[in-house]
C-alpha cells in the first residue's frame, strides 16, 4: 500500500474511531461526525459574513471556529514537516547524548513549555 | 558530561532562565498592572486594575461613578452635577464586572451617591471568562477574590506574546505607542474625551467618508440570561444601599446596527424593561447615521457623550431631544 495512503487511513481511522469513545450518547457522537465533515466545522457564519463583508476569504476568519488565526495554516505546515523530516521521538531518546548542545536546547524547551502552563490571551478589538 | 552533573546544571539555567523572564516581564509590565503610576504608557494598560486601585485608595473621593464599557469613555464625569463622578469606563466593560466592582467598593465602605451604568449591543455577547484570561481585561484581584500570588504569577509567569515583545522593544527604545492618551493621575479621563479628541477635526471629507464606517463592530455569543441576572443584582444592590441608579443602552452606528441581530437586542431590551426603568440610545436616528458623530463604528464621540448626559439629568424624563425613555415594567 501506498505510503500516503496508510497514513490517510490510519489518520481516519482514528479520528473517527476516538469520537465514540470520548461521546456520551450515540447522537453525540453523531453529532460531532457530522460536524467534521460538514462546512460549520471549518467555517462558521461569523467567517462567512466577514467574507461577505470584506470580500476575501482570511484565514483568520476561517479558523475561527478552533480559535484559531493566521498562524494556524504556518503551524500545521511547521508540524507536518516536523513529523515527516525528522525521526520519532522515541529514537531521539534511544540515542541521545547528555551533550552541551542538548543541555542548551532542553533548558530552553523545558523554560518555554513551563512559562506556556500560564495562559493569557491577548485583547481583540471587536473580535477582528 | 555526566548524567547528574547534566542534569543539575539544566535544572539550575532553567530556574536561572525562568527568574529571567519573570524580571524581564515585570520590569516591561505591558498592561501596567504593577506600575500604575507610569509617567509613560507604552501600550493601553489594564484600566480595570488600575481605576478600581485608585478608588480602594481614595474612598472619599468621589461619590458617583459611571460605568460601562470604552463607549462611556466619551462621557465627562466633570460635567454632571449631581455629585463627584468618576468615570470607571474599561475596554469591552460588561455588566458582571461592574456588579463585581460595585460590591468591592461596598464592601470597602465606599459611599456611593450615584450609579451611571451604560450597556451595549455586546453586554449579553461577551463572556467574562475570555476578559478573566486576558491580560488587558483581568479584573482587579480583590473583585474577584483572586489570591496576588496567582493574579501576578498570570502577568508575569508567562512566555512573552506579540502584545508583551511590542511593549519590551518600545519600552527599551522609550517609544511610546499610546502618547496620545491623556491619562491623568487619577485615570478619570480617556481616550476619547473631550480634552483628547480637541487636535481632530471630525467635520472633514477624510473623515465623514473614512473606510472604517463600513465595517462593523461584531460580536458573537449570546450570555443574554446570566447579563439579566447581573442588572437584577445591581438594581436590588442600588436598592438596598439606597443608590441612585441609571441605566442606558449606548448609542450605535448605523453599520453597526444593521449587523447586529435585533431579535436579541430586542429580546434584551424587553427584559430590561421589566427589571428597571432605562433609557435607550441605541436606535436609527440623526446620530447613529452622522460620521461626524463617530470616531468609528464603536464609539461615539464626547459631543454625544455630552448629549447623555443632558437626556439623563433632564427633569422630564419622556421629552428627550435625544434617547427614549422606557419606564420600569415589572411582571
Amino acid at each position: 500500500m501506498p505510503r500516503v495512503l496508510a497514513w490517510f487511513i490510519t489518520f481516519n481511522f482514528i479520528n473517527i474511531a476516538w469520537v465514540f469513545f470520548r461521546a456520551r450518547e450515540w447522537e453525540d457522537a453523531v453529532k460531532v461526525l457530522s460536524g467534521m465533515v460538514g462546512s460549520s466545522s471549518f467555517m462558521n457564519s461569523y467567517a462567512y459574513e466577514m467574507y461577505l463583508l470584506e470580500d476575501r476569504l482570511s484565514t483568520k476568519n476561517i479558523f475561527t471556529t478552533i480559535q484559531g488565526d493566521n498562524y494556524t495554516l504556518k503551524l500545521l505546515l511547521l508540524a507536518f514537516i516536523l513529523v515527516l523530516a525528522f525521526k520519532p521521538s522515541q529514537e531521539y531518546l534511544r540515542t541521545f547524548k547528555f551533550s552541551f548542545t542538548n543541555f542548551i536546547f532542553f533548558s530552553f524547551i523545558t523554560t518555554i513549555a513551563i512559562l506556556h502552563l500560564t495562559k493569557m490571551s491577548e485583547f481583540l478589538y471587536f473580535n477582528f | 558530561m555526566q548524567k547528574k552533573k547534566w542534569l543539575f546544571y539544566s535544572l539550575f539555567f532553567i530556574f536561572f532562565l525562568l527568574l529571567t523572564n519573570t524580571f524581564v516581564m515585570y520590569w516591561s509590565d505591558t498592561y501596567s498592572v504593577a506600575h500604575p503610576h507610569r509617567n509613560k504608557f507604552y501600550t493601553e494598560p489594564n484600566t480595570r486594575v488600575l481605576k478600581t486601585a485608585y478608588i480602594l485608595e481614595n474612598k472619599t473621593k468621589y461619590d458617583s461613578f459611571i460605568f460601562g464599557s470604552s463607549r462611556i469613555g466619551a462621557i465627562s464625569p466633570y460635567r454632571i452635577t449631581d455629585g463627584i463622578y468618576y468615570n470607571m469606563s474599561y475596554s469591552e466593560g460588561i455588566p458582571h464586572e461592574h456588579l463585581l466592582n460595585i460590591k468591592l467598593f461596598l464592601n470597602n465602605n465606599i459611599k456611593i451617591k450615584n450609579l451611571w451604568i451604560g450597556l451595549d449591543d455586546f453586554s449579553y455577547q461577551v463572556s467574562f471568562e475570555k476578559h478573566q484570561i486576558q491580560g488587558l481585561t483581568k479584573l482587579h484581584p480583590q473583585a474577584t477574590g483572586t489570591s496576588l500570588l496567582s493574579f501576578y504569577k498570570d502577568y508575569f509567569f508567562r512566555f512573552p506574546q506579540g502584545e508583551d515583545r511590542r511593549h519590551i522593544k518600545h519600552k527599551m527604545q522609550n517609544s511610546s505607542t499610546f502618547a496620545t492618551l491623556n491619562i491623568a493621575q487619577d485615570y478619570n479621563l480617556s481616550l476619547l474625551s473631550k480634552a483628547n479628541e480637541n487636535a481632530k477635526d471630525f467635520n472633514t471629507t477624510q473623515h465623514l467618508n473614512k473606510a472604517e464606517f463600513n465595517k462593523p463592530t461584531y460580536y458573537s455569543g449570546n450570555t443574554l440570561e446570566e447579563t439579566l441576572q447581573d442588572i437584577h443584582e445591581i438594581k436590588s444592590l442600588c436598592k438596598s444601599h439606597n443608590i441612585q441608579c441609571k441605566f442606558f443602552i449606548n448609542p450605535v452606528h448605523q453599520t453597526t446596527y444593521k449587523f447586529l441581530d435585533l431579535n436579541l437586542l430586542n429580546n434584551f431590551k424587553d427584559n430590561l424593561e421589566k427589571i428597571t426603568d432605562y433609557y435607550d440610545f441605541a436606535y436609527l436616528n440623526a446620530i447613529s447615521d452622522n460620521n461626524f458623530y463617530w470616531h468609528e463604528t464603536s464609539h461615539y464621540r464626547s459631543i454625544v457623550g455630552d448629549m447623555i448626559i443632558d437626556t439623563l439629568m433632564q427633569q422630564e424624563k419622556t421629552k428627550t431631544p435625544f434617547g427614549i425613555y422606557h419606564p420600569h415594567r415589572p411582571l
